[in-house]
């Protein structure tokens, strides 16, 4: 799950409150409506542009699925979902803690939760696509094809 | 140069020297010779029986031919004979089998090119023997890349005395879409089965050097089957290579389907390389496709109601009961496969986009909104897309077309559970011919539109051979979330029903990174307990990090009713050994019972999501005559 945080060193913190935010339907039947982590409404869409702090490979138990970026912004950190293919494969995103970044996405609400799901990181002058415009994941495999049709590697200059 | 060589050569000249004294563009049309259609060599023949065969040769500018001949020997007390030694393109001759059991090859040979010849293998058996064809197919992924892939095929298989079980022919396709596609002969192989569980191994040897090399020799694919009864096995390539899931059933018809159908299709496209769905209804007469309405959801885009193109073309089927389907507009070329008058597999063989899925009959149907009773659903993701999996139960009221009920929806670890989907969320419609859609707006996170498909009431959806039980229902496609999956009816929701002997698979993902693994396996359920064995296919190594193949894993749990709604069950927790190295030791399981016969898993917690099916095992759970059990194996060391 993706998350704002205040602070990236109160991420143990917040995840404790995120605890001990209502289950609502982890238990019992409950009405209600669930956004779920894939649907993508490009029109919401907004860029942030920060400094990484840190590149999460591996998420923690309760997050989103996949790669995370955190970075620094001036309303503070943003946990962005990069999805599991976006570090991996041929012409993988090439992101480090200390580079500046532009990314854009979808800020949505998942479970009472806020989750920053990036569309594309623009770092170095190059603009990486993690999901398309309906919020599927590019793969190596999209990437590639892509860069053969059009001469980019899933990068747009 | 020999004189086959040389009269090639001179026959290639002489067609490009009048090509370019014609002034017209160079265009050499090469002889070749094939089996005709639906008169293709039997892989089995018994002793001084006959069989008839024929081959056509295309492009031969003196129409001449072929002749016949047999090795070893080429006679009758060696190899057999035939009784026409020359015949025309297309023309059938009877061959007789050599008076001894053996192996023989039949040749056709081009008059007019000799070079040019098609051969087949035949197995001459000593006294009659059954064989029967099974059909299979599955989709998963492949552990290079990882890519996706599909694989479909039919194999013949030696049902009666002592070579039961032998894989005498055959022919599959198997397509990547990023490298290999291709459609292959099987040449041999062999079924295991364990009579008392059902569960063994097939072996399939293709001869594709793209194939195997894990466990198995260069060209040669190994599956885990679970046999439910003796005409219907679930299963997961099992060599280490790639790893999928689907089914094995029985083929009880060869011949061109017909009628109304409802089908299912998804994989991956020729643009991106990103997951698609389609599904619909159509129609073929006579052999001709004669349209129909479909949806689609590729790469995210979604349009319904889409009329199928004119000029759709159907081929075949051949002997094996393969067929294709041309310019369709899901694909250029799909292949199909005939299973039975209303089941059929179907797969994309377009070298850059891969599919996979099913058609079925309709049967007489007109249908309408109170074609949906009480049903279960299980909402299958597409292995390549791998981001959710979804099951429950609902109750249509068809006069305001809405439903409601429960539902499970673990999208890649991101759960939702024992979700109450309320009446005003929704909205369903079916047509007469079958078509509809069923919406629900946020009560199960993103499964919030599916296009539903009615099939024949009389047919088990899982297992397309029973009539007895579990029949009627519906195929879906997820078009939102990029899925497929099935409606059956919910007729019986007693725990005591839920009791017996069971087969299951599985085909889950883990939600860190969406690698595969499959499952299939056998165990029962007394008072609510179950226990089982099976195999685990893991080429990722996400079970114990190492191994990527398990034999005899352990799976178990205690089915709890949830109190609430009946049908609905907790196995928590559910135990696999061996366990993930990296996860909880336990899975989350949420169990859902159409019948006492075919109930549906799915596995809801941080690391892992699967949905498969149960299906209650018959009495006789082996095509085979006797136990064929292969050596145990243990885990198989994961290859440097």
């Amino acid at each position: 799950m993706t998350r704002i945080f205040a602070a990236v060193g109160s991420l143990a913190l917040l995840a404790l409150l995120f605890l001990a935010l209502p289950a609502s339907a982890q238990s019992k039947p409950s009405a209600g409506k669930f956004s779920g982590p894939f649907s993508y409404d490009a029109s919401k869409e907004v860029t942030l542009s920060g400094t990484v702090s840190n590149v999460i490979t591996k998420p923690e138990p309760g997050m989103i699925m996949g790669a995370h970026l955190v970075f620094a912004t001036g309303s503070g950190p943003v946990d962005a979902s990069l999805g599991g293919f976006a570090l991996r494969g041929k012409d993988a995103l090439s992101v480090s803690a200390g580079q500046q970044v532009a990314v854009t996405g979808v800020m949505k609400t998942i479970k009472n939760r806020q989750v920053f799901l990036a569309r594309t990181v623009k770092v170095n002058g190059q603009v990486f696509m993690v999901r398309n415009e309906h919020g599927i994941l590019m793969s190596p495999q999209s990437r590639e094809r892509l860069r053969q049709s059009s001469g980019q590697n899933g990068v747009q200059q | 140069m020999n004189r086959r060589t040389l009269s090639s050569a001179l026959l290639v000249a002489a067609a490009i020297l009048t090509a370019s004294c014609s002034g017209k563009p160079r265009v050499v049309k090469v002889l070749s010779v094939n089996w005709t259609q639906g008169e293709v060599p039997p892989p089995t023949i018994v002793i001084s029986t006959t069989a008839t065969m024929a081959a056509t040769v295309t492009n031969d500018p003196a129409n001449a031919g072929v002749t016949w001949s047999c090795t070893p020997g080429n006679s009758l007390a060696t190899c057999g004979s035939f009784n026409q030694t020359a015949t025309a393109s297309g023309v059938t001759t009877t061959y007789t089998a050599p008076p001894n059991p053996g192996s023989v090859v039949i040749t056709a040979t081009s008059v007019t090119d000799p070079d040019k010849f098609i051969s087949v293998n035949v197995t001459v058996t000593g006294v009659p023997v059954t064989t029967e064809n099974f059909v299979f197919y599955a989709t998963g992924q492949e552990a290079a890349g990882p890519n996706f892939y599909s694989l479909a095929g039919v194999v013949t298989v030696v049902t009666s005395g002592d070579s039961a079980g032998t894989v005498v022919g055959g022919e599959q396709d198997y397509n990547d879409a990023i490298g290999i596609t291709s459609t292959d002969q099987i040449s041999g192989g062999n079924l295991s089965i364990d009579a008392s569980t059902g569960q063994g191994t097939i072996t399939l040897v293709t001869g594709n050097a793209s194939f195997g090399g894990f466990v198995t020799p260069v060209g040669e694919e190994q599956l885990a089957v679970q046999f439910v009864n003796a005409n219907h096995a679930l299963i997961t390539q099992w060599d280490g290579t790639a790893t999928s899931s689907g089914s094995m059933d029985l083929q009880t018809s060869t011949s061109t389907p017909s009628g109304n159908f409802a089908f299912t299709l998804s994989g991956v496209d020729n643009v991106s390389y990103c997951p698609v769905v389609f599904g619909g209804v159509f129609s073929i007469t006579g052999g001709s496709f004669s349209g129909g309405t479909f949806d689609v959801d590729d790469c995210g885009s979604t349009l319904t109601d889409n009329a199928f193109p004119g000029g759709v073309t159907v081929t075949g089927p051949d002997a094996l009961g393969r067929g294709t389907l041309n310019d369709s507009g899901l694909a250029t070329t799909i292949a199909y496969y005939v299973v039975g008058p209303e089941a059929v597999r179907i797969i994309d063989i377009d070298d850059a986009d891969s599919a996979l899925g099913s058609a079925y009959g309709q049967g007489a149907g007109a249908f309408s909104n109170s074609s949906l009773g009480t049903f279960v659903f299980a909402d299958f993701t597409n292995p390549w897309n791998a981001l959710y999996q979804a099951a429950g139960i609902l109750t249509a009221n068809s006069e305001a077309g809405t439903v409601q009920g429960v539902g499970d929806d673990d999208e890649a670890g991101f759960v939702i559970s024992n979700a109450s989907i309320v009446s005003g969320d929704t909205s369903y419609s079916i047509g007469a011919n079958g078509y509809g859609s069923l919406t629900i707006d946020g009560d199960l996170g993103d499964v919030t539109l599916l296009g539903i498909y009615m099939t024949d009431p009389s047919l088990n959806l899982n297992d397309p051979n029973n009539t007895a039980s579990g029949t009627g229902g519906a195929l879906i496609a997820d078009l939102n979330l990029i899925g497929t999956g099935v409606i059956v009816p919910q007729t019986d929701t007693t725990t005591a029903s839920f009791a017996g002997n069971y087969a299951f698979g599985v085909q889950g993902f883990a939600s860190s990174n969406f690698a595969e693994f499959d499952s299939v396996g056998q165990g029962s359920v007394s008072s609510g307990v179950f226990n089982g064995t099976g195999y685990i296919s893991d080429p990722f190594a996400l079970f114990d990090g190492t191994n990527k193949l398990f034999q005899g894993a352990t799976f178990s749990g205690t089915a709890t009713p949830d109190g609430v709604t009946a049908g609905r069950y907790t196995m928590v927790p559910f135990a696999i050994t061996p366990n993930e190295a990296d996860g909880p030791a336990d899975f989350t399981v949420v169990v859902y019972q159409a019948s006492g016969t075919q109930l549906f898993t799915l596995d809801e917690d941080d690391f892992s999501y699967w949905l498969g099916p149960v299906e209650q095992q018959g009495e006789t759970v082996t095509p085979l005559p006797t136990a064929r059990v292969k050596p145990a194996a243990k885990s198989t060391p994961k290859k440097k």
